[in-house]
C-alpha cells in the first residue's frame, strides 16, 4: 500500500522520490487536504473500491506510512463489508 | 508599466511624474540577512506628505504570503520588470523558493520570468503574527530597511475557520507587517489586501470606497480582515502615512492549477463538490432527501436568495489593476494629499448571479440540480452536509450589493487598464473544472 501511495504522489504531483521517506508527512510535501483527498480518489479507481469517511480519516499531518496502514485499514473493512 | 496591448494612455498627469525622491539611493541593495550593525539611522520623509518614492521596477517590495494565488499573478508582472523581492514565508527559504517557482509556472509564467526567482527574489522565513514576525532585532530592521515597499497579501482565507487562529494571522498578523512598514528607514509604502467582504452583512446597496463601519458580518473571515483594515486606517492616520487597500472580489482563473500550486476559491469549491459527489446521486441519499426526479436527477436546495448576485473577477485583471494603483500611488506626489489610507475594490463592473454558478456546477455534474431557495423548510441531511461542506459559497447566497468601483472605472477611461473581459459560462466552467478532472 504505501509503494501505490508513493507511486501516485510522486507521478500524479509531481514530486521527486528522493523528497520521500516514510517518515514524510503530506504536509512535508506541500500537498493540503485537497490534495489527499485527491490521492484518496485516485486510490478507489486503483482498488476499485469506495473508501467512506475519508474527510476525518487523515490529515495532512500523517506521514505517509501512517496513511499506508489506515488505507490498508479502510480497504480491510470495505472489503469485509461488500 | 503601460499594457503593450493597450492604445496609447492619457498622458499622466503632473502630479503623477516621478518627481526626485528622497531616497538617496535609488537602487537599493536587497536585503541579504541581518545587518552586523543595525543601530537607528536617520530616517527619510517618507512617502507621507511632500514626498516620492522609486517606481516600482526600481524597487524591492517586501511580499508577504508571496506562494499564495494573487501574489503569484502579482509577480508574474513585477518579476520581467526587473522589481525584487523580499518574500516574507512560513516556510524555510529553499523550499519558499520551490512553492513561489511552482506557482508562477502554475499561473503562467514563461520560463524566462521563472528564472528570475533565483535572481530577484529572497525568501525570509517569518511566523506572521509574533513580534517583528518573529525575526531577530536586527534581522527585522535589516528588512525593513531594505524594501521601498511591503506588499501585504498574507491572510488565512477560511470563512468559517476558528476565530481565534482568523484573529492571530488576519489581524495579528497585519500588525506586525504595520510595524515593517514603519520602522524601515525608507518609510516604505505600504499595500494591504483586504477584501471585499469586509461589507459583511451589508447584503443589499452600492459599498463604499471607504471605510467601513462594523455592522454585522456574515463569516469570522470576514470580522477579522475588516479588523485588519481598521488596523492599516489608524496606522496610517497615526503614522502620519498614506496607505493603499485593495479590496479584491472573489478572484477566479480559468487555467487548471498545477498539482500542489495556489488555487482559487472556486477551484477548491469545485474540487470538493467534486469528491463529495463522486460516488454519484444513489450513493448521497438518505431517508430525509427528496427522491431523484424521473430524469434520474437529484435536487439540492440552498438557502439563499434567487436573485442573488457575487462578484467574481479574473485574477490577472486584479493584478493588473492592483499594479497600476501601487504605481500611481508610488510615483505621486502627495504634498497636497493628506496621510491615510486610500481604497479601493477591486472588482468586475458586473455582478454574476449565483444562479450562473449553480448552471455551471450543473454542467460538470449533469446529475444535480441546485436550487436558490428562500425558505427551505426539512432540510434533508444531505442538504445539511452540503452547506457545512460548501460553506466557503454558501455563506455567500444571500448578497445583492455592488461596489463603488471609482478607481478602476478612473484607470479604464484612461485606458491604462482594460476593463475586464465578461465572466461568461465558458470562463465559468474552465474555473470551475476540478484539477483532478482537468489532469
Amino acid at each position: 500500500m504505501e509503494a501505490r501511495i508513493i507511486a501516485i504522489v510522486t507521478e500524479h504531483f509531481g514530486i521527486d522520490p528522493a523528497e520521500i521517506t516514510p517518515t514524510t508527512t503530506f504536509e512535508d510535501l506541500d500537498m493540503d487536504s485537497l490534495a489527499l483527498a485527491e490521492t484518496v480518489v485516485v486510490l478507489e479507481d486503483q482498488l476499485g473500491l469506495e473508501l467512506p469517511e475519508i474527510e476525518g480519516a487523515f490529515s495532512p499531518a500523517v506521514t505517509l506510512a501512517q496513511a499506508a496502514e489506515a488505507f490498508a485499514q479502510l480497504r480491510a473493512t470495505a472489503a469485509a463489508a461488500s | 508599466m503601460p499594457d503593450p496591448e493597450l492604445p496609447d494612455p492619457e498622458p499622466e498627469s503632473a502630479s503623477e511624474v516621478p518627481g526626485p525622491g528622497p531616497n538617496p539611493d535609488p537602487r537599493p541593495a536587497p536585503y541579504n540577512g541581518p545587518a552586523a550593525s543595525p543601530g537607528p539611522e536617520p530616517r527619510a520623509p517618507g512617502p507621507g506628505p511632500g514626498s516620492a518614492t522609486p517606481a516600482l521596477a526600481d524597487s524591492t517590495i517586501a511580499v508577504s504570503g508571496a506562494t499564495g494565488f494573487l501574489a503569484s499573478y502579482l509577480l508574474l508582472h513585477l518579476l520581467p520588470q526587473g522589481t525584487r523581492v523580499v518574500a516574507l514565508v512560513r516556510k524555510p527559504p529553499h523550499r519558499a523558493m520551490a512553492s513561489l517557482a511552482l506557482a508562477l509556472r502554475s499561473a503562467g509564467a514563461p520560463a524566462e520570468t521563472v528564472q528570475r526567482v533565483a535572481h530577484q527574489v529572497q525568501a525570509v522565513q517569518i511566523t506572521l503574527d509574533r513580534p517583528r514576525l518573529g525575526l531577530s532585532e536586527g534581522e527585522f530592521q535589516a528588512v525593513a530597511d531594505s524594501v521601498d515597499a511591503v506588499l501585504h497579501c498574507a491572510a488565512l482565507t477560511k470563512l468559517h475557520g476558528d476565530a481565534g487562529e482568523l484573529h492571530r494571522t488576519n489581524v495579528e498578523g497585519t500588525r506586525q507587517i504595520l510595524a515593517l512598514a514603519a520602522a524601515g528607514r525608507r518609510a516604505p509604502q505600504l499595500f494591504h489586501v483586504s477584501t471585499a467582504f469586509v461589507a459583511g452583512a451589508r447584503l443589499d446597496g452600492v459599498v463604499p470606497e471607504r471605510q467601513l463601519e462594523a455592522s454585522g458580518f456574515l463569516t469570522p473571515y470576514e470580522e477579522s480582515k475588516h479588523r485588519a483594515e481598521r488596523l492599516v486606517h489608524d496606522w496610517a492616520r497615526t503614522q502620519g502615512r498614506c496607505a493603499t487597500v485593495f479590496r479584491p472580489s472573489v478572484l477566479l482563473s480559468d487555467r487548471t492549477a498545477l498539482p500542489r500550486a495556489p488555487q482559487h476559491t472556486y477551484a477548491v469549491l469545485a474540487a470538493k463538490l467534486a469528491l463529495f459527489l463522486r460516488h454519484g446521486p444513489r450513493a448521497l441519499l438518505d431517508a430525509s432527501s427528496a427522491p431523484l426526479d424521473a430524469t434520474g436527477r437529484l435536487t439540492i436546495r440552498l438557502l439563499g436568495a434567487p436573485d442573488a448576485s457575487i462578484n467574481l473577477l479574473q485574477v490577472d485583471a486584479a493584478a493588473r489593476a492592483m499594479l497600476r494603483l501601487a504605481e500611481q500611488a508610488t510615483t505621486t506626489d502627495t504634498s497636497d494629499v493628506p496621510p491615510g489610507a486610500r481604497v479601493h475594490h477591486i472588482v468586475h463592473p458586473t455582478e454574476t448571479p449565483v444562479t450562473r454558478v449553480n448552471e455551471a456546477l450543473q454542467r460538470s455534474v449533469p446529475w444535480l440540480r441546485l436550487a436558490l431557495v428562500p425558505e427551505r423548510p426539512c432540510p434533508s441531511g444531505l442538504e445539511r452536509a452540503v452547506d457545512l461542506y460548501g460553506a466557503e459559497a454558501t455563506a455567500y447566497l444571500g448578497l445583492r450589493r455592488r461596489y463603488e468601483r471609482t478607481s478602476l472605472c478612473e484607470l479604464e477611461r484612461r485606458r491604462l487598464v482594460r476593463p475586464p473581459a465578461p465572466v461568461d459560462n465558458p470562463y465559468l466552467d474552465a474555473a470551475l473544472t476540478p484539477p483532478l478532472m482537468a489532469r
